[in-house]
């Protein structure tokens, strides 16, 4: 058994959580001000998830790049290979909030989705 | 021109002031923007997390900013983008530029909402040389997230506040080697989820009680020194080691841009380095307000929001002829670092924003009066890098309000 300190990550109330675990499993939990903290360190015993967000260039649009993020939290370990495909990625403008980018990333039943609203490039610079 | 008030700065805290007094049936305003495009930093910061108090969802600041901007749009509530303001007098003329000429705007009420600005290495005054590679976090962040330009290929960081460590993970993720933040405090400035979810999430070091002593390289930053600290932050001699990076990053801290409003004649509280304000968020020059991160700086654009919106009643208020005597010093006492607003009337519940001077654990914060506690709280623990609220209720005495956390 051992004792591991934990910050949520679920809301900026950051709650400093001490769990004692058996490897994946959780025994005890303290310092959690609303139970989403449990479930919070269950899944971090297991297989952390995080929200990934960055961006793609854009064609024709003007802004060079949309921002993007996924609408769940994904595994850490994908962050990374998300990332680089999306380097290959190029968005015609216009570009509405909320538009799919990636449709059911890794069959995992997430999207990926533009944060930015991205007009036609009006011809002004950028 | 003439209008009802003139708002100076389209980020989140001038949007939310103008939807405010918009819906509240003001319509002769206008927003000045600096830059080509309404929403402030929230456009750079690409990352999630931001909503999630005000909408009950994790939101990415483009979104959040899109959420007031399309509002805006809808309504018709006229803003200038590429406009920048050059002065604000004490009688409330505002001149500004912009590609099309000059404007002087006199109004009834100005709104400041400017926010602020990065410390710099200049702030900081690092020895060494001069090279190209230094930058502070939002500048990094506006290359990568708006401009798709990489800062370099090898990068440490300086300071752990939240745009550090965000900008830390970003630049991971980018595939930018990222040897580590330093940190010069014994605790990281950021908020705490940050520490998880942008440095222990990508293995990336961070090291406390450390700062960069020395940058070296001719055109192009070839290594820093970084030295431990003690206790009061002086490096320790004979700690010193060379790192070899091309970019150096500052989160070093955030100042609110108050170059307008001095110049206006707004005098400033050093403890936040905003304007002095009263509940109304009314500056010392009457009809002059201020909200957001120029009058202290916030954690969470959540708290912003709200803020400009309170501002935005006492401007209607303000408009409509009432005058409130706030003459009650609000004051920073002992492990406080900074209340806001400094003056209250004491007629009605005024609710205070602080921040403690160190981190501490099971604690409390009492308002005092006369030695007499008016209100207190309990917190479960305390840190700088957390603002937190308590509610000051209505007053039957004048006297000076003492806020002390022990």
């Amino acid at each position: 058994m051992t004792e591991r300190e934990f910050a949520c990550t679920l809301c900026p109330n950051s709650c400093d959580i001490t769990a004692t675990t058996d490897g994946t499993t959780l025994i005890k939990i303290s310092g959690n001000a609303c139970k989403r903290g449990i479930k919070y360190v269950e899944d971090e015993l297991i297989c952390p998830t995080r929200v990934v967000t960055s961006s793609a260039l854009v064609l024709g649009g003007d802004e060079l790049l949309c921002s993007l993020r996924t609408t769940k939290p994904i595994p850490v370990a994908y962050a990374h290979r998300l990332i680089s495909e999306l380097k290959y990625i190029h968005i015609q403008a216009p570009i509405k909030i909320g538009q799919v980018i990636i449709r059911n990333l890794y069959g995992s039943g997430c999207d990926v989705i533009a944060t930015r609203n991205v007009a036609c490039c009006s011809g002004k610079d950028l | 021109m003439h209008k009802k008030v003139v708002i100076i700065g389209g980020g989140p805290a001038g949007l939310a002031a103008a939807l405010e007094l918009w819906n509240a049936g003001v319509h002769n305003i206008i927003i000045l923007e600096r830059a080509r495009k309404l929403g402030g930093i929230l456009r750079q910061c690409i990352h999630d997390g931001f909503g999630l108090h005000r909408f009950g969802e994790s939101l990415s600041g483009p979104e959040y900013a899109a959420r007031f901007v399309s509002e805006i749009e809808r309504l018709h509530i006229p803003f200038q983008t590429d406009v920048t303001v050059t002065e604000i007098t004490a009688n409330r003329c505002v001149t500004a530029i912009s590609p099309s000429g000059r404007f002087v705007f006199s109004a009834d009420a100005v709104v400041l909402a400017m926010g602020c600005r990065e410390r710099t290495r200049g702030n900081l005054g690092i020895p060494g040389t001069r090279p190209a590679g230094v930058f502070t976090a939002g500048a990094a962040q506006e290359y990568m997230n708006l401009c798709n330009i990489l800062p370099g290929r090898r990068a440490l960081i300086l300071g752990s506040g939240d745009i550090g460590m965000i900008m830390a993970r970003r630049l991971a993720l980018e595939g930018v080697a990222v040897i580590g933040v330093y940190e010069i405090m014994a605790y990281p400035s950021g908020i705490r989820r940050n520490v998880t979810a942008c440095l222990n999430d990508f293995d990336i070091p961070l090291v406390l009680s450390h700062t960069v002593t020395e940058i070296h390289g001719d055109s192009r930053l070839e290594a820093v020194t970084v030295s431990e600290v003690s206790a009061d932050k002086h490096p320790i001699p004979g700690t010193e080691r060379r790192i070899k990076c091309d970019t150096l990053i500052l989160s070093v801290g955030l100042i609110p841009e108050n170059e307008l409003s001095e110049g206006a004649g707004v005098a400033l509280d050093p403890k936040t380095g905003g304007a002095f304000v009263s509940e109304r968020y009314e500056t010392c020059v009457p009809g002059i307000f201020a909200a957001g991160n120029v009058l202290h700086v916030h954690d969470l654009v959540d708290d912003v929001s709200l803020e400009a919106e309170r501002l935005a009643r006492a401007v209607i208020a303000f408009l409509g002829g009432e005058r409130a005597s706030c003459d009650i010093a609000v004051t920073a006492g002992e492990n406080v670092l900074r209340i806001v607003p400094q003056r209250v009337s004491g007629d009605c519940p005024v609710r205070l924003s602080f921040r403690a001077r160190v981190p501490m654990g099971e604690c409390t914060i009492s308002l005092t009066q006369n030695g007499e506690v008016i209100a207190s709280e309990r917190f479960a623990k305390l840190v700088p890098a957390e603002m937190k609220t308590i509610t000051l209720p209505k007053l039957s005495s004048k006297d000076e309000i003492r806020a002390v956390i022990s």
